[in-house]
């Protein structure tokens, strides 16, 4: 920390792809190594399933596929923990870049329909040549809406 | 009010519930047997929580408590006769006490409730009230004077019932708050040597690991290894002990539901107890209150017969309602026994064919004839009262009792009485489970929930592998694989493991890949986003390290059924 940022925020930036997303560093509590998920039955696909992290249970959304991005084996995931309304939650991004200060009234708000819901879509910030998306994370990771019931029983019984 | 003012108002309140199971429990005594001995004691609960509440401020409930007390001293200078009216009156004021702290617990400057209500509940004794006042003291006519004006008394009433149902409001909210357990010094001072030789074991194992002269130390560090495992897995037992309860604290409550119906209904009842001191865990008897309540009264209600009835049945006079708590192995068996009228098979049999629970000419035996008594919707009761008959009760006790996987059965005879064996779980935070491979994954399920397992050849499958035949029953039959795949319904060939449950009578079949065989899982709280998954009701660390999901075999085969009742209908 070279100098003292008042009216600036840390942000940790992450890439998934070739797109840069940033989030408010104080979302996340840890950044893990990847952990291969056990899968949970009739959850979203992008729902990964869960870990045992120190004892604890936690869910994983893979935030690739939320993103609409098709999983890339060849890179070595990382994982953000985030504490979120509803529990702990795991999100599986490519790699952790880096972490920068920026004034959150230098965030550009603009709303653009595209892979992040609009309500989760905090703005857009530029960075030296990036373009990068700011995601309220917490959000974002705890929309899991119900698949439909595709694997409900119902259909099995028939 | 200042914070400071709270917290001596919280410690208040903590004291005081304290000393109003006590004054409960004392108040059945004298029903009892009324000696100065008891009497005394009350007196001095009601002196105790006249002194503390006026000492944190709360003047109201001094007052309050200040009359009651000036009542108790009546009786005993012998200036007053103690009888039943004054018991019920007691006992009263320990309800109104329990429901107005527990308003103040939640807002301790809360003032609506005394006034309106106290002076209604003085109103109605006033007549005996006035015979022990006059003598001992002028504050308490002052206090009841206000209401004798009749412009008051409609508010009074129309006002009374408010604060009561705020109450019960404000104390559902409190549920979520954090609780409060008492716990035996005892208890902690173990905890806390375990952790003082834990900590030594692991300054011996840094030592040695720091001297590096790792072979002589060997020995050494194997041994304290296996001591900081054992002190590991009792402090683990230990941390378990902190939340058992002995169940002879809703004892009381108990004795004092028969009681207070027996005065109502005017019959005559003792009640006894076994076994109080045997422990379960807070949260599962906090659970087992409401049931249990509506098991005694409904023996109180529909079991026992009226005295002068007994009388012509060669009964003693009185009736018996036994309470026992047995250890099992596997967890803890209550049995509620009382010497009433019994169930009556032929009604029971008739009413359930009426509201075509069952068909009319099924052939059923006695003990399913009882469980019939566990259906929505099922009630003998000619006359509704109050208590019970009102076609809701014994099935939402089951439902209660399988929230916290317990089982109960009914047994009785005519004329002879009732029995009700529920049997619980000590701790719902271990689980005797089975692990079971599904799709190449292991998953846990609970033994508790499962009648058998056997090994089924594909071909006794019939119908599409639909319905499986079990020991000369048909019942119907699902694949855990076809559930969690998503690609549907699989062929399936060879041997392969089957689950078969019973949930609320039915049966279920339920095949599995493989099953490895029996762990003590240890219950992990998921997250409320994990109940999207509906079948799953918890989580657990596998011994592999992995996390394990709990299946939850009463939401499968409930679902599995309420869509073959539907589907019935359909095609209907």
């Amino acid at each position: 920390m070279s100098e003292v940022h008042e009216d600036k925020e840390r942000y940790l930036v992450y890439r998934i792809k070739d797109e840069l997303y940033a989030s408010p560093l104080l979302d996340f509590k840890e950044v893990i190594e990847f952990i291969k998920p056990k899968v949970v039955p009739s959850m979203p696909s992008y729902f990964s399933g869960m870990i045992n992290l120190r004892g604890l249970i936690i869910g994983v959304i893979d935030l690739r596929k939320k993103l609409g991005y098709h999983e890339d084996y060849h890179l070595k995931p990382s994982m953000l923990i985030c504490e979120t309304e509803v529990g702990p939650l795991a999100a599986i991004i490519d790699k952790v870049e880096f972490v920068i200060y920026f004034s959150p009234a230098e965030i550009q708000d603009l709303k653009i329909e595209g892979k992040v819901d609009i309500n989760c879509l905090k703005g857009f910030m530029q960075y030296q040549d990036h373009l990068i998306s700011v995601i309220d994370i917490k959000k974002f990771v705890s929309n899991i809406e119900k698949e439909n019931e595709k694997v409900d029983l119902q259909e099995k019984a028939a | 009010m200042s914070e400071f003012d709270e917290e001596l108002v919280k410690s208040f309140l903590e004291e005081a519930s304290d000393l109003l199971s006590q004054w409960e429990g004392l108040c059945l005594k004298l029903e009892k047997e009324m000696s100065p001995e008891t009497l005394n004691a009350l007196f001095r609960i009601a002196h105790n929580i006249k002194g503390s509440s006026r000492a944190v401020g709360l003047l109201d409930v001094g007052q309050f408590i200040h009359i009651i007390e000036d009542v108790i001293v009546a009786i005993k200078d012998g200036k007053a006769k103690f009888n039943s009216k004054k018991l019920k009156m007691f006992l009263e004021a320990q309800s109104i006490m329990i429901d107005w702290f527990s308003v103040l617990s939640l807002e301790s400057s809360y003032k609506g409730y005394p006034e309106a209500f106290i002076s209604q509940y003085f109103n109605e004794k006033k007549e005996f009230i006035e015979d022990c006042v006059l003598v001992s003291s002028t504050t308490v006519s002052q206090t009841i004077a206000p209401v004798e004006a009749p412009k008051h008394e409609d508010v009074v009433v129309e006002t009374a019932t408010k604060p009561v149902e705020e109450a019960k409001v404000l104390h559902l909210k409190k549920e979520s708050k954090d609780e409060v357990l008492r716990i035996s010094t005892k208890k902690i001072d173990s905890l806390l040597n375990l952790i003082g030789e834990l900590s030594i074991q692991q300054s011996i194992l840094e030592n040695s690991i720091q001297q590096k002269t790792m072979n002589d130390n060997e020995a050494l560090i194997q041994s304290s290894l296996n001591l900081s495992r054992k002190i590991t897995k009792e402090i683990y037992s230990n941390a378990f002990g902190l939340r058992m309860t002995p169940v002879g604290g809703i004892f009381q409550r108990l004795e004092r539901a028969i009681k207070d119906l027996a005065r109502d209904l005017n019959k005559e009842v003792d009640v006894i107890f076994h076994g109080s001191e045997v422990e379960i865990e807070k949260t599962i008897l906090d659970k087992l209150i409401d049931p249990l309540t509506h098991i005694v009264r409904n023996s109180v209600d529909h079991g026992l017969e009226k005295s002068e009835d007994r009388d012509g049945v060669a009964k003693p006079k009185k009736g018996q309602i036994t309470i026992s708590a047995i250890k099992q192995d596997d967890g803890v068996e209550i049995v509620v026994k009382d010497d009433g009228k019994g169930l009556n098979q032929k009604r029971i049999f008739e009413k359930a064919v009426e509201k075509n629970l069952v068909p009319a000419n099924a052939s059923i035996t006695k003990e399913e004839i009882f469980s019939l008594i566990f259906l929505p919707g099922f009630s003998t009761a000619e006359k509704v009262t109050s208590v019970s008959g009102r076609g809701v009760g014994m099935d939402v006790v089951m439902k209660t009792l399988e929230e916290v996987n317990g089982k109960i059965l009914v047994g009785s005879e005519e004329g002879r009485g009732t029995k009700f064996k529920i049997s619980i779980p000590t701790s719902l935070s271990i689980v005797d489970s089975l692990i079971v491979s599904i799709n190449n994954d292991q998953y846990v399920i609970p033994i508790h929930s499962l009648e058998e397992v056997v090994d089924v050849d594909s071909h006794q499958m019939k119908l599409d592998e639909s319905i499986y035949l079990y020991r000369g029953k048909v019942i119907p039959f699902l694949h855990l694989g076809d559930v969690f795949d998503q690609n549907g319904k699989q062929e399936r060939h060879g041997v392969y493991p089957v689950l078969v449950t019973k949930i609320q009578g039915k049966r279920l079949a339920l095949g599995v890949d493989k099953v490895f065989g029996q762990h003590q899982s240890v219950v992990r709280n998921l997250s409320t986003y994990f109940e999207k998954s509906f079948a799953v009701s918890g989580g657990t660390i596998l011994p592999s390290g992995e996390p394990g999901l709990i299946l939850n075999i009463t939401s499968i085969s409930e679902k599995y059924f309420k869509y073959l009742h539907t589907s019935k209908e359909v095609s209907a």
